[in-house]
């Protein structure tokens, strides 16, 4: 369970979140859907601590959290199997390749320096990434920017199936995003 | 390959020109041919004392270059994570970087003695410059990867994979940077520690003895196996690092 109570958060003296109260249930999906700018992505900072709030409490019980940042985040010298390895606890590279085979990456794609691959294919690493790691409650900032229509759907059925029985935040802009 | 026909020529160019400039001169006692440099060269390495004069500086200042490499590699970390440390190597480093070479070797020789002079004179040189590139590097690759780091956090690696894939792929540039300006530099300090302090049984000793007798030859002959010594030496360095960054950081 994922609680924030009256949470507070500014920056430069710009308030961005003002006592912001909320129980995200951690069996489904919750989706922010708010224009830019107004503090989506620093919810999950701040739930991810990488933000600390300037006051209030966000308390979090018995989650195991992971996340799929707006930015893809990889190590661009390792291929895309490898940047999913490092962070989950499989020792099955073939489970790796089947995930990313599953979002529409070729088995030459999975194997090149993810710095050689399109800004697509590279979004698609980092969704998988964030889906294979071990986790109760997923956050997912933007998840799909960048994707055209099929690799989209490709990516949303993936994701549908790993948040299964979980719970999850999905912040975007673009309704169209749901799963 | 078209570069390097290019200096080569260029290579070939100068070396003519001093071979026709030291003919016109016609006293070997100020310029001596590159002939004649290369048949002394020659001799030198019949002899055992140039062997052994060679491995001493060699040992010397290899040793003080390497002793610094890692201690900048010790403190550097500490100095970012501590703003204390920081604080207080910081007049240190200033001062051995604003200091002449020749009242550093005096004052190692005075407080050394000769046997560890060019040694610590080419750790002095080394340290600072190699301590103060990974500290930068290490700040701006905070700021620079931050992204990665918060990553890491969030997917909970250990320190050493976050050190693996992050830190040292940030850091290598700029190191290997500065072990290359360093590798040049530690040679003319040491060498010219030698000179100065008297080290027996070094490259120093023999440039010093050429100064005495005036003897030219001698002079360019032991310069050029100072040149070569260090050029393979920071080839060699430069490979293993190479090897070592591939096989342990982008693999």
């Amino acid at each position: 369970m994922i609680k924030l109570i009256g949470v507070n958060k500014s920056y430069d003296g710009e308030s961005v979140l003002k006592g912001l109260s909320v129980e995200l249930p951690d069996d489904d999906i919750t989706y922010l859907t708010t224009p830019s700018g107004s503090g989506k992505t620093t919810i999950l900072r701040l739930i991810l601590g990488l933000e600390k709030p300037d006051s209030g409490e966000i308390i979090i019980q018995n989650a195991k959290l992971t996340a799929v940042f707006q930015e893809d985040r990889l190590i661009d010298f390792l291929s895309a199997v490898k940047n999913v390895a490092l962070c989950t606890n499989t020792h099955k590279p073939r489970h790796i390749e089947e995930a990313l085979e599953r979002v529409g990456l070729t088995e030459e794609d999975i194997k090149k320096p993810v710095r050689d691959l399109s800004g697509g294919q590279a979004r698609r690493v980092a969704l998988v990434r964030g889906m294979e790691t071990d986790f109760t409650f997923a956050l997912l900032d933007e998840p799909f920017k960048g994707l055209d229509e099929k690799n989209r759907q490709l990516a949303q059925r993936y994701i549908r199936e790993k948040l299964h029985g979980k719970g999850a935040l999905i912040v975007t802009h673009d309704t169209a995003d749901t799963i | 390959m078209k570069t390097k026909i290019q200096i080569f020529l260029a290579v070939v160019f100068w070396l003519a020109v001093w071979q026709v400039a030291a003919i016109l001169i016609d006293r070997s006692i100020i310029l001596c041919t590159p002939i004649d440099v290369l048949k002394t060269l020659y001799e030198f390495t019949l002899k055992p004392d140039f062997w052994t004069a060679v491995l001493t500086s060699f040992t010397r200042i290899v040793g003080g270059f390497l002793v610094a490499v890692a201690f900048a590699v010790l403190t550097a970390p500490l100095s970012a994570r501590f703003s204390a440390v920081r604080t207080l190597l910081a007049p240190v480093i200033s001062v051995i970087k604003v200091t002449p070479v020749a009242s550093l070797v005096i004052f190692v020789l005075f407080v050394a003695g000769v046997s560890l002079l060019s040694g610590l004179v080419t750790f002095l040189i080394v340290y600072p410059v190699v301590y103060t590139n990974l500290l930068t590097g290490i700040m701006s690759a905070r700021k620079s990867e931050r992204q990665l780091f918060e990553a890491a956090a969030v997917y909970k690696w250990k320190f050493s994979r976050t050190l693996r894939y992050v830190y040292l792929p940030a850091l290598l540039p700029q190191f290997i940077g500065a072990v290359r300006v360093t590798l040049g530099l530690c040679w003319k300090a040491g060498t010219a520690a030698e000179v100065i302090g008297g080290s027996g049984h070094s490259l120093g000793e023999m440039l010093y003895y050429s100064k005495v007798y005036f003897d030219t030859r001698a002079l360019l002959a032991v310069t050029t196996s100072i040149i070569i010594v260090s050029v393979l030496f920071e080839k060699i360095f430069i490979y293993v690092l190479d090897v070592l960054a591939k096989k342990l950081v982008y693999k």
